[in-house]
């Protein structure tokens, strides 16, 4: 395996990035929070990160110049050490960020509770507990008991797209929307435009597949009347997954071509792919590699793979150097912090950021983590000072002003 | 002994430059041997950095490199800063293959490499020839090919054969293609029905029903009659003369090409099972005679088939895989591997190699064939050579 790749470092401040996303929650209810609970308003503490530079100063030593710098052995605001469900302490100090943490919610122990009632959930938001509801649920009647009541989903006349939102009498609600649009109409729970839905042409269940012209005769192959104006009166091409298109504009041979059909290896018609006349270039072919329809494959430094697929065969780790050539683990247990990497058509292994192989074997992968071990501080073999107790923070050795000036 | 990482300025990453190995002094010690504890390289900087993750070649200090303090140092190779060599293979040291990716192939003729043909999206892991003056096969991922000398120089042609249809959707990995001589050629990899028939993971180069020239299936089996058949997946082959040839691959598994005589009426040649000390892949096997057979692998795996008929797990100085294996002797074998790891054994122990790299980056090394005076390494950024000018020979 590559050392090179092994160390692969990111800069990963996973804990401000869960308190930005828990600020995102929305109809929030305080459930528990201590008079204990730290101050929410306060700043998060610097966190330079393992790939700032190693001479970069605390953002202490501004504050205390002539001081000098010591070993810091106490965690920094809004972070300690708690112990698991087994009173075992974790294997590195001061992992524990007190902000969001539903188990050590604004103090070690303090779990949030669970909450018993529908669609709620419990959270721990700047170190205080609170209960939230699921996405597209409301508590609408502001009762705990009955949880977060109102779905989007129910489409609730009394509660339409919003607590309190009353459709009229006889008015549904549909899609969180009292009613249909001007131009549609309620079919089915649905809102349609009847002058063009195949489906209900003209009115409601009126499918222009049983509804079309007496006198339509003999209809070109893949050709039907389709809805227009409120009537099964326009001779168009079938609708369906098939996609059938008329692209040579002659009746004769009706809708010749269909956009969608596949040869057994996958391959969509190459002279028409997507579209009437779009031509793929030699050594590409027509498929749907996105979902969005097909298209000419593969682009430049990618090779046609069986599914159909594009594949890089010099850096997919799934498509090394040939299609469906997987590159293996050589962890022996778990995911060893990191994952199977190709590189110039070559398997190797590539740590997750944060993490390291400092042990000279690769069966337990990237074993070090980088931002809080601190015998590998920020890099293999960097250690904080172990007999003081000096925790490893984000990948540097926690410090602080020293108390007394130096002489 | 502290070996060093050498490196020298201005050089484009993967252009190995024989002109910068330089004869001035430099600051490494003396060294009587081999080191088995010291690491091959150091890096400029052994601190990791967010620099670890591109391939941008980081600043390297200007050096000279120093060719006699080393066991080997680079040589010049037109290659692209974006490809890597997988392997090489050569008659004599005017006539040395080295194959990789972008349809990079590469000879030496004259003592300098040219490249032969242009650059393709195809990419070879594999090249063997019969001898001098043969036209060496090379193998691409998942197809075999043959560069056939012609008036105006050498010519890249397939040699897929009968049955053989250049389909992505049938094809099957390729790994290793070698051999004893023209009319006996092997090639080894994923199990497949790529060449028609029956599914198999080794084929020989033979004839057709129709009388064509054809990879034929070689049945790869275990028990001692042959009886049960086995779809492994087989990484390399080595094959020497009339000396049994060998073939070795995932999980440790490991095979030997015996005829069978269980039968007297219909013997038959096949590739029999034979069990090794440990289940790590194996990349690369090499053999200096029917009792003395070398395969290297995954986490540094060295194992060796000695006079007990059995397969013996190597102490070995690495933890990182290694790729390839050669050797001109019993006690001069060569085994490379990923971080510019070179190891040799001199009929004793496996020790750790020198190497100078022009460029900041440590390359992964795939392949090693030589002469016995000249040794040749490819890898991920170029070729290294070991010529007399290297101290401390063997």
């Amino acid at each position: 395996m590559n050392r090179r790749m092994r160390n692969a470092l990111g800069l990963t401040l996973a804990a401000i990035a869960m308190l930005a996303a828990c600020d995102s929650a929305t109809d929030r209810v305080v459930i528990g929070a201590g008079d204990d609970a730290p101050d929410a308003a306060a700043a998060p503490p610097e966190s330079p990160g393992i790939d700032s530079k190693p001479d970069a100063a605390p953002d202490l030593r501004p504050e205390q110049p002539s001081r000098g710098i010591c070993v810091a052995t106490e965690c920094p605001t809004h972070y300690d050490s708690c112990p698991d469900f087994s009173d075992r302490l974790p294997p590195f100090p001061c992992q524990t960020d007190l902000r969001n943490d539903i188990e050590n919610c604004g103090a070690c122990g303090a779990a949030c509770p669970l909450v018993g009632v529908v669609n709620m959930v419990s959270s721990c938001i700047d170190g205080t507990c609170e209960a939230s509801c699921r996405e597209d649920t409301f508590d609408c009647n502001g009762i705990i008991d009955d949880g977060c009541e109102m779905s989007l989903a129910a489409n609730d006349p009394n509660n339409c797209g919003a607590c309190g939102v009353v459709c009229g009498e006889g008015t549904p609600c549909v899609d969180g929307v009292c009613g249909c649009p001007a131009g549609k109409t309620l079919c089915g729970g649905q809102c349609v435009d009847l002058s063009d839905d195949n489906a209900n042409c003209g009115a409601c269940n009126t499918s222009c597949l049983d509804h079309q012209p007496e006198d339509a005769g003999m209809l070109p192959p893949h050709m039907t009347y389709v809805c227009a104006e409120g009537a099964c009166a326009r001779l168009d091409c079938e609708p369906g997954f098939e996609a059938w298109r008329n692209c040579n504009g002659s009746l004769d041979d009706g809708c010749e071509v269909a956009l969608a059909q596949r040869d057994e290896l996958g391959f969509a018609d190459p002279d028409n792919c997507g579209q009437c006349g779009k031509t793929c270039a030699p050594g590409r072919k027509c498929f749907d590699t996105t979902g969005d329809g097909p298209a000419c494959e593969c682009s430049t430094g990618q090779t046609i793979c069986p599914g159909p697929s594009c594949a890089d065969l010099e850096n997919d780790p799934n498509n090394c150097g040939a299609c469906n050539s997987f590159c293996p683990s050589p962890v022996l247990d778990g995911t060893g912090n990191g994952k199977p990497s190709c590189e110039r058509g070559q398997c190797g292994f590539e740590c997750g950021a944060g993490f390291a192989s400092c042990n000279d074997t690769m069966e337990d992968g990237c074993e070090a983590d980088l931002l809080r071990d601190p015998r590998n501080c920020g890099g293999c073999g960097v250690q904080c000072d172990l007999g003081a107790g000096q925790p490893c923070f984000n990948g540097e050795c926690l410090k602080k002003p020293c108390d007394e000036a130096p002489r | 002994m502290k070996s060093l990482f050498l490196g020298s300025c201005c050089v484009a990453a993967g252009l190995a430059s024989a002109a910068a190995c330089a004869t001035a002094d430099n600051s490494v010690e003396p060294d009587a041997g081999f080191d088995a504890s010291s690491p091959p390289v150091v890096e400029p900087d052994a601190t990791p950095t967010a620099d670890a993750t591109t391939d941008a070649p980081l600043d390297a200090p200007a050096v000279p490199i120093d060719c006699a303090t080393v066991h080997f140092c680079p040589e010049a190779a037109p290659l692209s800063p974006l490809a890597s060599l997988n392997a090489v293979w050569g008659s004599g040291p005017d006539d040395v293959w080295a194959v990789g990716t972008r349809g990079t192939i590469l000879h030496r003729e004259n003592a300098a490499f040219v490249a032969v043909g242009g650059a393709s999206s195809e990419m070879f892991y594999s090249v063997w020839g019969a001898g001098a003056g043969s036209d060496p096969w090379i193998l691409g991922s998942t197809a075999p090919y043959r560069l056939q000398r012609g008036a105006s120089g050498f010519e890249l042609q397939p040699a897929f054969y009968a049955d053989y249809t250049p389909n992505p959707f049938t094809q099957a990995r390729l790994w290793a293609i070698g051999g004893s001589s023209d009319t006996d050629v092997i090639l080894a990899g994923q199990s497949s029905d790529a060449f028609g028939g029956i599914t198999a993971s080794v084929w020989g180069l033979g004839t057709s029903a129709g009388g064509e020239l054809a990879w034929n299936q070689n049945p790869t089996v275990r028990g001692a009659d042959g009886e049960q058949t086995d779809y492994p997946t087989l990484r390399a082959l080595f094959a020497r003369g009339t000396d049994p040839a060998w073939a070795v691959g995932e999980n440790g598994q490991s095979y030997r090409r015996i005829r069978l005589e269980t039968d007297a009426d219909t013997p038959r040649t096949v590739w029999q099972y034979v069990p090794t000390e440990a289940y790590r892949t194996l990349e690369s096997v090499w053999a200096s005679g029917p009792d003395d057979v070398w395969a290297v692998g995954a986490l540094g795996t060295i194992q060796h088939f000695d006079l007990s008929g059995a397969w013996h797990l190597q102490a070995s100085p690495t933890a990182v895989a290694l790729h390839g294996v050669w050797g001109s002797g019993p006690s001069d074998v060569w085994a490379v591997g990923d971080e510019g790891v070179i190891l040799h054994f001199d009929g004793t122990s496996w020790r750790l190699a020198t190497a100078a790299f022009d460029v900041s980056v440590v390359p992964n090394l795939y392949g090693v064939w030589g002469t016995g005076t000249d040794v040749w390494v490819v890898g991920s950024r170029g070729v290294l050579h070991r010529t007399n000018a290297n101290r401390s020979m063997p």
